[in-house]
């Protein structure tokens, strides 16, 4: 029954990847990018290429967010 | 001890290595970043050198980079038309750091100019690496190499308007890195390899000829190249670019990183794909026909109604790359050969009018046409180097830009598309319409104010404009090198 | 080319979708860090896109086992994923560089809504 859990991950992603677009505040959109990638990595590892799911989940949920927040801290939060 | 083979990797490795130590040298010493830069593409240079001497007299060198054969391994090859190329990136890139001792004087800190230069060695390696690379996935990281520190080196200039035209070149960049990745990931998934010959091999092995997935390959690696090439309707990061950037990476992106390009673009749409598919199923070669047509009419166009000497260069450089386009969509031997030649040409040209336009930049700092009015008696030297490079890219016979338009308008008669003879006669008019206004200006017509102050720019400047002008006329007389090189390498291209 | 055929691919229609998100955030939203982000889900859309290709059904993890019995069809394809560990890294540095310029700009223009600064240029 694991092809359930795949196909529940793999709805996961566009709806975060929406999220991202949707949400006003730049903060929110880092954090959910973050949730994005984690759940990215999950599925590389769900598809038998553990390495690259490593490598997503510390530069993409980790690096990528926190270049992301350290831009919006030095800039601003809200979308006009 | 190393063999001919193992030299190919070290054009790629030392610029790539020394750019890493060059910060450091700028904590040390900033005047010592130059030195040091200049120290490492002289070897290059050598190098390079030595790889042509070898690959003119033995042909082809081919590198692994593991213990197996290719497909298994990851192949660098230098046949005579990369040599051609890496020769060209290295000299363009080894003048640019020269030129810049004195240009970026008082428009950097001194911890920058070290940063500044890694980045133009990081640019030297990349385009190296993206330009030897025989396997499309190491082609796609070279590509990518280059295009970041370009974007950078695009970015950094005492203007603000310079930081958003880096910013658009970047977007318009990435979305054409994405493309082309896109589009490896297609190739591999038909074929699964990587290699530039064996993907040809196994497209015909395989009869994936008519494969939709091949053809959207195509699609989207040619559309990703083009981004990066400025072919005509993509090209519009470049004016915005060239207008704010620094002259000497004017000179850079326009002499080599655009070319790199479409050098790249057209190996790969001949090695991988072959002329069966872009001549007959999908007719590339005839659409880069009349793109190249249009483009070369509009870009002077565009270049005429210009203002700004830098936008001009700019649309005059989207014309250029419509002539060596041009080459492409005549498709015969003789046009391709007359397109490559016309590549390397343009690469001396205008780097050597973009040098030659800093030099006023430094002691001026003007971009105007109009106030170039008496520039020619201040500064002679200057002003006669860009007339040469201007009279090259008119094409007036003794210089290089003459031979290759000649060959190409004979190419485009040879295969009966006149038509397009007749484009590049209205076009070398046009050019002459922008370029004689300039000379005009800056020779023959002044005595507004009387400014004591104006000299000859420093000698680093000085120096490698008229390095590329005297080139210009050398080729004009020596275009046979080049061109039995071209068509060498030509001959293996089209099968 | 059936039904079925599309709807076991059903990795490739999430690469679709997500790619169609990233170009559209980088195309219609004014915010430039937000294209940033649009950026970022187009890549991670075509890694998707090349780690799906490389599975295989009831296959394992390239990472040997036992040194004796090698069969090939109980492994993955290794390949994409080392391409993946490439891209991701040159796509982290990507980001960093277009960050680095969306600071910049703010610093210079105190704004990072692209219209606004079009119409400061």
């Amino acid at each position: 029954m694991i092809w359930v859990l795949d196909i529940l991950l793999l709805i996961l992603l566009p709806l975060t990847a929406i999220v991202v677009v949707r949400s006003r505040d730049l903060m929110v959109a880092a954090i959910v990018y973050s949730i994005y990638s984690f759940d990215m990595a999950i599925i590389y590892t769900q598809l038998n290429a553990p390495d690259v799911g490593l490598a997503e989940a510390a530069v993409g949920a980790g690096a990528t967010t926190i270049l992301f927040l350290i831009a919006i801290t030095k800039t601003e939060r809200m979308e006009e | 001890m190393f063999g001919s083979s193992d030299l190919l990797i070290l054009v790629v490795l030392v610029p790539l290595i020394t750019a890493y130590f060059l910060p450091l040298c700028g904590y040390i010493r900033s005047s010592l970043c130059n030195l040091v830069s200049v120290f490492s593409l002289s070897i290059s240079l050598i190098i390079s050198l030595y790889l042509a001497k070898i690959v003119v007299l033995e042909g082809t060198i081919q590198y692994f980079t593991t213990g197996f054969q290719p497909p298994f391994a990851i192949e660098i090859r230098a046949d005579q038309l990369t040599v051609l190329m890496v020769l060209a990136t290295i000299l363009l890139s080894l003048l640019t750091v020269i030129y810049s001792r004195y240009f970026i004087r008082g428009r950097f800190t001194e911890e920058r100019k070290g940063l500044y230069y890694a980045l133009i060695l990081l640019l030297a390696g990349g385009l190296n690496w993206f330009i030897i690379a025989a396997d499309i996935f190491n082609m796609f990281v070279g590509l990518e190499i280059l295009s970041i520190s370009s974007y950078t080196l695009i970015g950094i200039s005492q203007k603000r308007k310079a930081i958003i035209s880096g910013f658009k070149y970047l977007l318009m960049g990435a979305i054409g890195s994405s493309f082309t990745l896109l589009g490896i990931g297609y190739l591999y998934i038909m074929t699964g390899t990587l290699n530039f010959n064996d993907l040809a091999l196994r497209i015909i092995e395989l009869n994936l000829m008519h494969s939709e997935a091949i053809l959207a390959s195509l699609a989207f690696i040619v559309t990703g190249l083009s981004i990066k090439s400025a072919i005509f309707p993509l090209h519009v990061w470049m004016p915005d670019a060239y207008s704010e950037a620094l002259v000497p990476i004017c000179a850079l992106s326009s002499g080599i990183i655009v070319e790199a390009a479409v050098y790249m673009l057209i190996r790969i749409i001949y090695t991988v794909y072959g002329t069966k598919i872009i001549m007959e199923i999908v007719p590339i070669t005839t659409i880069f026909l009349y793109i190249s047509g249009i483009a070369i009419i509009l870009g002077s166009f565009f270049a005429i109604s210009q203002t700004n000497i830098k936008r001009m260069l700019a649309y005059s450089s989207v014309s250029q790359m419509g002539y060596i386009i041009l080459g492409v969509g005549i498709s015969t031997k003789l046009g391709l050969s007359a397109g490559f030649l016309h590549l390397f040409n343009h690469t001396i040209m205008k780097a050597c009018l973009f040098f030659a336009v800093g030099g006023v930049v430094y002691r001026k700092g003007i971009t105007e046409i109009y106030e170039f009015r008496g520039i020619g008696k201040k500064m002679p030297w200057t002003m006669t180097f860009f007339s040469i490079a201007a009279l090259s890219i008119i094409g007036v016979p003794p210089t290089n830009g003459f031979v290759s338009k000649f060959l190409l308008a004979y190419a485009s008669l040879d295969a009966e598309k006149w038509f397009f003879a007749i484009i590049i006669l209205i076009s070398s008019l046009l050019n002459a319409v922008y370029f004689f206004k300039i000379i005009n200006i800056s020779f023959f017509s002044g005595k507004k104010e009387e400014e004591k102050d104006i000299k000859e720019p420093p000698k680093t400047i000085l120096i490698p404009t008229g390095i590329l002008a005297i080139l210009c006329i050398i080729i004009g007389f020596a275009f046979p090198i080049p061109l039995s090189m071209i068509e060498t390498a030509i001959k293996s291209l089209i099968t | 080319m059936n039904l079925s055929f599309y709807l076991q691919h059903y990795n490739y229609w999430i690469c679709v979708s997500l790619f169609m998100i990233g170009i559209y955030t980088m195309i219609a939203k004014k915010n430039i860090i937000k294209k940033f982000m649009g950026l970022n889900i187009v890549d991670t859309s075509i890694f998707l896109f090349f780690i799906s290709m490389g599975d295989k059904r009831n296959a394992a993890a390239p990472i040997l086992h036992a040194e004796n019995e090698i069969i090939v069809n109980n492994y993955v394809n290794p390949l994409p994923s080392v391409i993946i560990l490439t891209a991701i890294v040159v796509a982290l540095g990507l980001t960093a560089t277009a960050l680095s310029f969306a600071v910049k700009i703010y610093e210079e223009y105190g704004t990072l809504n692209s219209e606004k600064i079009e119409r400061l240029w």
